[in-house]
């Protein structure tokens, strides 16, 4: 039996149980992956600019059906329901407002990347900084402490990649874009495989003491 | 129980004695439910019953005790097909538990080294 109770971080133990399952592992690995998928599929298999298009969205959906349908028949069911107080939906409402920006200020990254070459270094440290504001705020709102790596590992994607570009002459990128959210995947899986190992979906709710 | 009594007024020149102390949210598996229902708005079966390690039957036993109480709101719901039981602390038993908590410390704090 708990002899101590520490009611913030039984609050924090609690909603941090939300993140065992590994599922937004997955989910952010995908979107990243996606990131550097494109570039490698029209270079290596010379696919056209719609098409990879189509697999990066279509990479973005899937990530999406999976976080989604993950939560609804795998967690839900053995891990159970909880409403968190009002403290702690005044931060997911922060993580809200932290995504809003990123969305705004990533369009505004991707579309100056995609104009001029010559001024990759420059906004190579822009993209780094937002990835690393944005994961690194919402890590410290959601208490997701795994996210803070990944921000760091995502955040020095970009200017690692353009390094390797710079001394191999490889336009390495989008690799290692791949092999970044590639890891979360594989840490997503692990975690998912663990999740599944400890709890098993609960009992179906029958009358018991007339109240359950 | 003491709970009722415990939820009144004492008077603080008389030194605080177990007496005191609420017995319905003491016994331990019953704290351990008011001090998760405490730190969230509600939470169903299962996640109470993953956080505390209580069993079903156990869970079901202790929270009924409590709603008896009027410290927890029992509110079944269906969620699809599936029946889904939240339970919350009332007012009454958050009031209770705040109580309990500043009792258990003085307590301690007044008993001699």
């Amino acid at each position: 039996m708990q002899t101590h109770y520490d009611l913030k971080e039984i609050e924090r133990r609690a909603f941090r149980a939300t993140f065992q399952d590994g599922l937004w592992d997955i989910y952010l690995g995908i979107v990243f992956t996606a990131f550097g998928i494109g570039p490698i599929l029209r270079s290596g298999l010379g696919l056209s600019e719609d098409s990879t298009m189509i697999v990066h969205i279509g990479l973005l959906i899937i990530a999406m059906l999976i976080l989604l349908a993950g939560k609804k028949l795998i967690t839900r069911p053995r891990l159970g329901h909880v409403k968190f107080g009002q403290q702690r939906q005044r931060k997911l409402s922060k993580v809200r407002i932290v995504l809003a920006l990123s969305v705004i200020s990533g369009l505004i990254v991707f579309a100056a990347l995609a104009g001029d070459s010559l001024e990759m270094t420059g906004l190579s440290i822009v993209f780094a900084a937002n990835i690393l504001l944005v994961l690194g705020a919402m890590a410290h709102f959601l208490d997701y402490d795994r996210l803070f790596v990944y921000a760091v590992l995502w955040a020095a994607s970009f200017p690692v990649g353009l390094l390797l570009e710079k001394h191999t002459g490889l336009h390495d990128a989008p690799s290692v874009f791949v092999a970044t959210g590639g890891l979360a995947i594989v840490v997503g899986s692990v975690l998912l495989v663990r999740f599944l190992r400890t709890y098993t979906p609960a009992p179906t709710e029958e009358p018991t003491n007339g109240i359950a | 129980m003491g709970s009722r009594d415990a939820g009144s007024k004492r008077n603080d020149e008389q030194p605080l004695s177990l007496d005191d102390i609420d017995r319905l949210i003491h016994e331990p598996a019953r704290l351990l439910l008011m001090v998760h229902l405490a730190v969230v708005d509600s939470a169903d079966f299962t996640f109470l019953m993953n956080q505390t390690g209580l069993t079903w039957g156990n869970l079901s036993s202790h929270l009924s005790k409590l709603e008896d109480a009027g410290y927890v709101e029992i509110e079944k719901t269906f969620v699809g097909k599936k029946p889904q039981t939240m339970a919350a602390l009332t007012n009454v038993g958050r009031a209770a538990f705040r109580t309990y908590r500043d009792r258990m410390r003085d307590l301690f704090t007044e008993m001699p080294e």
